[in-house]
């Protein structure tokens, strides 16, 4: 281009400033200043273009300060500026109420209705309703008819910001069109800028009845002048001077004119015979698509369209990751890498989240071998899913009703491991059934090996049920360093946990398990303690001993429970202990006018207890009961007796079969 | 009008939209086929009549359905009813006649009316077709004469102001296409030094700049990939990108990709080399061969580039496809051979990669380079990509190119049987006579320049009914000291 040319260009553009930006169009919506020359193309143009008040466009002052400018316009039909009003009103309600409501919502779809309804019968009358944009205002007809001046929520400048500044609706658009339309302005609107473009998005959607005309700013604003000039093309010279073919061109050239080339052509079958071999091979290699190889190029572009994006970054930059050997340039994929896995794990896609995770295990493996601190960075994303902040988002996903497959969410918590129980606890404490609560059992049962520690720690404050759950895994697992911190539990709140914890504790034969029953034994509950002292083991330790025989020994113990009682009792009697016998004869044989029942109560639990030694002292004590008055205490001796000898019995048979 | 006004809106359902847009896959072929028989026989030719007669019966049963016919043209895009008439690289030539004709009338709606006769029919496709072309004024002209012949069942709208090309319009859009060219290009140096300072790229600027670059190759594909023959303005990287960018736009518009496919697919292709920016230039432009440890560094670009794309903060914007075509544009179609880099995992490349990796190996081997002995011409480079279908190649998307670039690609240096010297413009779009391109004739058959004027050589003789003039060799423009992309800018000044 003659730059003079363009200089004058510019000059003309300066004298005529407010049009200026009209005629800096983009190559498609181009506006052609011809309009205005041909005579046989005015009628055409719409009247509201001739009329537009261009200054108000680029700057809604101006038309107050330059009152002549007002004076020049022509006279609109006020009627016809008021129904465009109207209409321009509801487009902007319809988009308000669309950007509240989902698309399918029956508010927005009525919106869209009674819009659609409007501007019909608008166009109808008038063929056209061209909305001319300025920054914070709609004009129509060079008449003000909408204004928003809050410029983060202004509609008009939602347009604006991107160099849109004339919208119009023609004729016979359909609702689709418009419902359309309104969710593409919606998804504009809903982007920070810098992410979005009207323009672009409008442009993309190919409108048949809602045309725009925006200004090139961003070529010409945003992108700076090339560094040498452009198009110093001496086009006279091109038409000056002689071309001579070279002697080996020339050669070709009468070889092939005398063959008469493309003449083969409509010979049909071997139409480029004769041709020179260089311009043969290009010629008869090129073949024509075939109606036949259409499906493959279909697929070929649905295979394409189904990649989820996500995706397919996800598995780009793991190969980059993969090849990357600058430290700092890793740590940067990584972050994106981690961008990715928050965004999958946002939209619940756990299968892909899943996927990272487990790749970016395998690749930590490859590259520890390579550079410790790329594998340390990598590491990052795991370590980042276990953040609490992370494990809370994963709580609400799953509480919101985001989880759909439940087996891919399992296994990617089980990529976070322990990290993962709270998510845990709130599925059990959620879940309505039991296929949910199985699947929990079994990730603690899993994961729980990993680390017992936490796994206790989640049993603290947690549903009954679910900390119950919990020791009871802890308890299979046997792992007798952990006892230690089953103390915790002994001031639970929970009653049904410090049950749990003194069932879990009953399964160790161990010192470190009886001390903390121990206390339990003093448990503000009866059952509690009752429970404590049936888990008690004799392991010869005295303190546990001399405390359950100085309880029996109260003076109130007949007071006690009956549980609680037997429990002391038969714990008791697990010592086999001479002062445990003597204890429970003098129970058993113990007689009371007042308290009968308490009484009676007291000394069956005696022969409970007798009858759990089944000691040849213990029998002697108990043949000596069956001889006793009372007929109740009688009858349970002899019952016990029974029971022991049937007890012995089968131990006595198989004694005599190993010595036959 | 009023009829037409009156007429009552039909919003259609997805169900409708499938069986509508078989019915406009079918009125597409049937109009373009009767206009083209229009074009070589005469009214009474049983050919034409069948044509015409086959068309006139499907616009009856459409009428009868829809209650209208229309076809609208607008923004270089075919709507019959409102729906947008899709085209592939195998309708692509009936999709451009039709544009043509459209454009070159400034017939902006056509609507079948109820009521509509054969003989109004017959009248119609012969006038529309085979009218003379009219400098000013066309629609009103063929309006009038339509008015004439009494056809009173058809009825015409003037495209948009805004659609008129033709004229100065014309040579607008041409300067238009070299600014929007040389800003591609300035634009590209400076992504690239934001990159650097590690300020945010403007990438909604580059998206505009494609949607541009979209609408001007759905405008006028030739002259941009005419263009396309700009070589090493600038840094070469630069220059190279943004032809890479347009050639695989007008691969993707063949293809039938939406716009904003077509966007995600400039994108991509404009930052395909990336990565190499970052690479010395004692090594980019090193003459002869690269060492071991060059080598390395060289074949570090993709996924530099790749890293680069995808450490951007505007990452929510980019298509993802420009990461995966800056990693793969040299891995090759069948993840083989000296292609690089060699993945981890992934055992495919992206669409979008296949299809700049054939634009990049068209671009650079007709670009001439320090290291590179000798430079091909396009028609060669056709041949060499040819040689590599299957292997470094997708071989369909490949047929798909070399159908869309032609025997003769646009930008090729020819002599003709009469000795006149030209430059090919424009690619036959009938695959048929694909050796039959337009040419800007640039020498008269003495040799002497000239600012000659453009033949279509499809053009036959009526007489003979053999082809005016032939081209009968290729000539390598560097020989010449020819310099192709002058021709097509002086177009724009």
């Amino acid at each position: 281009m003659d730059p003079e040319k363009l200089k004058d260009q510019k000059n003309k553009e300066e004298e005529e400033k407010p049009k200026a930006e009209e005629e800096k169009p983009e190559a498609e919506q181009k506006k052609p200043k011809a309009e205005e020359e041909k005579p046989g193309l005015e009628a055409e143009k719409p009247k509201a273009e001739e009329q537009k008040p261009k200054a108000e466009e680029q700057k809604p002052e101006a038309e107050k300060e330059e009152p002549e400018l007002e004076e020049e316009k022509p006279k609109v039909d006020p009627v016809e500026v008021n129904k465009a009003k109207n209409v321009i009103q509801f487009f902007k309600k319809t988009f308000s109420l669309i950007k509240l409501y989902p698309p399918e919502n029956p508010s927005a779809q009525k919106s869209i209705d009674l819009f659609y309804a409007q501007i019909g019968e608008f166009l109808n009358e008038y063929e056209e309703l061209i909305i001319t944009i300025g920054e914070f205002s709609f004009s129509y007809k060079g008449e003000l008819v909408f204004q928003d001046v809050e410029k983060r929520k202004s509609f008009p400048f939602l347009f604006y910001r991107d160099g849109v500044r004339e919208l119009s609706f023609h004729k016979d658009v359909d609702k689709e069109e418009l419902q359309d339309f309104f969710e593409t302005i919606r998804e504009a609107s809903d982007l920070p800028p810098e992410e979005t473009d009207i323009v672009n998005s409008i442009w993309e959607k190919d409108f048949v009845h809602i045309r725009y005309f925006s200004i090139d700013e961003f070529l010409d604003q945003d992108i700076g002048e090339p560094t040498e000039e452009m198009s110093l093309v001496d086009k006279l010279g091109l038409s000056k001077g002689e071309l001579k073919l070279t002697p080996k061109d020339e050669e070709i050239y009468k070889k092939g004119l005398g063959l008469g080339i493309q003449d083969g052509k409509e010979k049909g079958e071997g139409e480029f015979e004769g041709k020179p071999s260089d311009e043969l091979t290009v010629a008869t290699r090129v073949q024509a698509i075939k109606k036949e190889e259409m499906p493959e190029i279909e697929s070929m572009l649905v295979e394409s369209r189904k990649t989820s994006p996500v995706a397919e970054l996800v598995a780009l930059l793991f190969e980059l990751l993969f090849f990357e050997e600058r430290e700092e340039q890793f740590s940067d994929v990584v972050n994106v890498l981690d961008k990715c896995h928050q965004i999958v794990v946002d939209e619940s896609d756990f299968s892909s989240a899943l996927s990272i995770l487990s790749q970016v295990q395998e690749l930590k493996k490859i590259i520890s071998s390579k550079s410790e601190e790329r594998a340390k960075l990598l590491g990052r994303i795991p370590d980042a899913a276990k953040e609490l902040m992370f494990i809370t988002r994963l709580k609400k996903l799953y509480s919101d009703g985001q989880v759909a497959d439940f087996d891919t969410f399992f296994e990617y918590l089980g990529y976070l491991g322990p990290s993962a129980f709270p998510v845990i606890a709130k599925i059990w404490e959620e879940s309505k059934f039991p296929f949910s609560r199985a699947k929990v059992s079994n990730f603690l049962k899993e994961t729980g090996k990993q680390d017992i520690d936490a796994l206790l720690n989640l049993a603290k404050g947690q549903a009954p049920s679910l900390a119950r759950e919990i020791l009871s895994i802890v308890a299979d697992a046997g792992e007798k360093k952990k006892i230690s911190h089953l103390e915790d539990f002994v001031n639970d709140p929970s009653k049904d946990i410090r049950l749990e914890v003194i069932q879990v504790l009953g399964k160790y034969e161990d010192e470190a398990a009886n001390k903390i029953l121990l206390k339990f034994l003093s448990d503000e509950d009866v059952e509690v303690r009752a429970r404590a002292f049936m888990n008690l083991k004799y392991l010869g330790d005295k303190a546990p001993f001399d405390y359950a025989l100085r309880l029996a020994q109260e003076k109130d113990f007949r007071d006690r429970i009956k549980l609680e009682k037997k429990a002391i009792l038969n714990y008791l009697a697990s010592t086999e202990s001479t002062e445990v016998i003597t204890l429970l004869r003098s129970i058993l044989k113990k007689r009371r006018f007042f308290s009968r029942y308490k009484t009676t109560e007291t000394r069956l639990c005696a022969v409970s207890a007798l009858e759990t030694m089944a000691t040849p002292e213990a029998v002697e004590v108990l043949n000596e009961g069956a001889k006793l008055r009372n007929r109740t205490i009688r009858k349970a001796c002899k019952r016990a007796l029974r029971r022991i000898t049937q007890k012995q019995k089968p131990k006595e048979n198989t004694k005599d079969e190993k010595a036959g | 009008m009023e009829e037409k006004n009156q007429k009552e809106k039909k919003d259609y359902t997805e169900s409708e939209k499938k069986s509508l847009s078989k019915i406009i896959e079918e009125i597409f072929i049937r109009f373009s086929s009767a206009l083209r028989t229009a074009q070589i026989y005469e009214p009474n030719n049983l050919t034409f009549i069948r044509q015409v007669n086959l068309l006139f019966n499907l616009i009856q049963t459409i009428l009868k359905n829809e209650g209208k016919a229309h076809f609208q043209f607008r923004a270089n895009t075919l709507f019959f009813n409102t729906v947008r008439v899709k085209f592939d690289f195998l309708s692509y030539h009936n999709f451009k006649f039709l544009a043509d004709i459209f454009k070159e009338r400034e017939v902006g709606t056509l609507g079948f009316e109820p009521g509509l006769n054969q003989g109004e029919l017959t009248e119609f496709v012969t006038l529309f077709v085979n009218g003379e072309e009219e400098q000013e004024n066309p629609f009103e002209n063929f309006e009038a004469k339509i008015k004439e012949k009494g056809i009173s069942h058809i009825f015409l709208e003037k495209v948009h102001p805004s659609e008129t090309v033709g004229g100065k319009e014309e040579e607008e859009f041409m300067q238009s296409a070299v600014k929007v060219f040389f800003k591609s290009i300035t634009h590209l140096k400076e992504v690239v030094e934001r990159e650097k300072q590690k300020k945010r790229v403007q990438l909604k600027t580059t998206r505009r700049l494609m949607q541009s670059i979209v609408s001007l190759i759905s405008q006028n594909e030739s002259f941009m990939v005419g263009l396309t023959n700009i070589k090493n303005y600038d840094e070469y990287t630069l220059n190279h990108s943004t032809n890479v960018c347009v050639l695989a736009v007008c691969f993707g518009r063949r293809l039938g990709f939406e716009k904003r496919e077509l966007v995600d697919l400039g994108v991509s292709a404009f930052f395909h080399d990336i990565g190499k920016l970052a690479i010395s230039k004692e090594i980019l432009d090193k003459p002869g061969k690269l060492d071991k440890n060059e080598m390395k560094i060289m074949q570090t670009h993709p996924w530099h580039g790749a890293q680069k794309l995808a450490c951007l903060k505007e990452l929510s914007i980019l298509p993802v496809s420009a990461i995966n075509v800056a990693m793969e544009h040299h891995i090759w179609f069948n993840l083989t051979g000296i292609g690089y880099p060699k993945y981890w995992k992934k055992n495919y490349t992206d669409l979008f990669s296949r299809i700049t990796k054939i634009c990049d190996f068209f671009d650079a081997v007709t670009t001439e380079r320090p290291y590179r002995k000798k430079t091909a011409t396009r028609e060669e480079a056709v041949s060499w990509l040819l040689e590599k279908t299957g292997t470094e190649f997708d071989a369909v998307l490949l047929k798909v190119f070399a159908n869309m670039i032609g025997v003769y690609p646009i930008g090729s240096l020819v002599v003709l049987d009469t000795g006149e010297w030209g430059i090919v413009t424009e690619i036959n779009p009938d695959m048929t006579l694909m050796i039959c391109p337009k040419i800007k004739i640039i020498a008269d058959k003495k040799g002497n320049k000239t600012d000659g004027n453009i033949v279509d050589l499809a053009e036959k003789d009526p007489e003979t009914d053999k082809f005016k003039k032939k081209i009968v060799k290729t000539l390598d423009p560097f020989e010449y000291n020819i310099n192709i992309a002058d021709y097509f800018i002086s177009e724009s000044a």
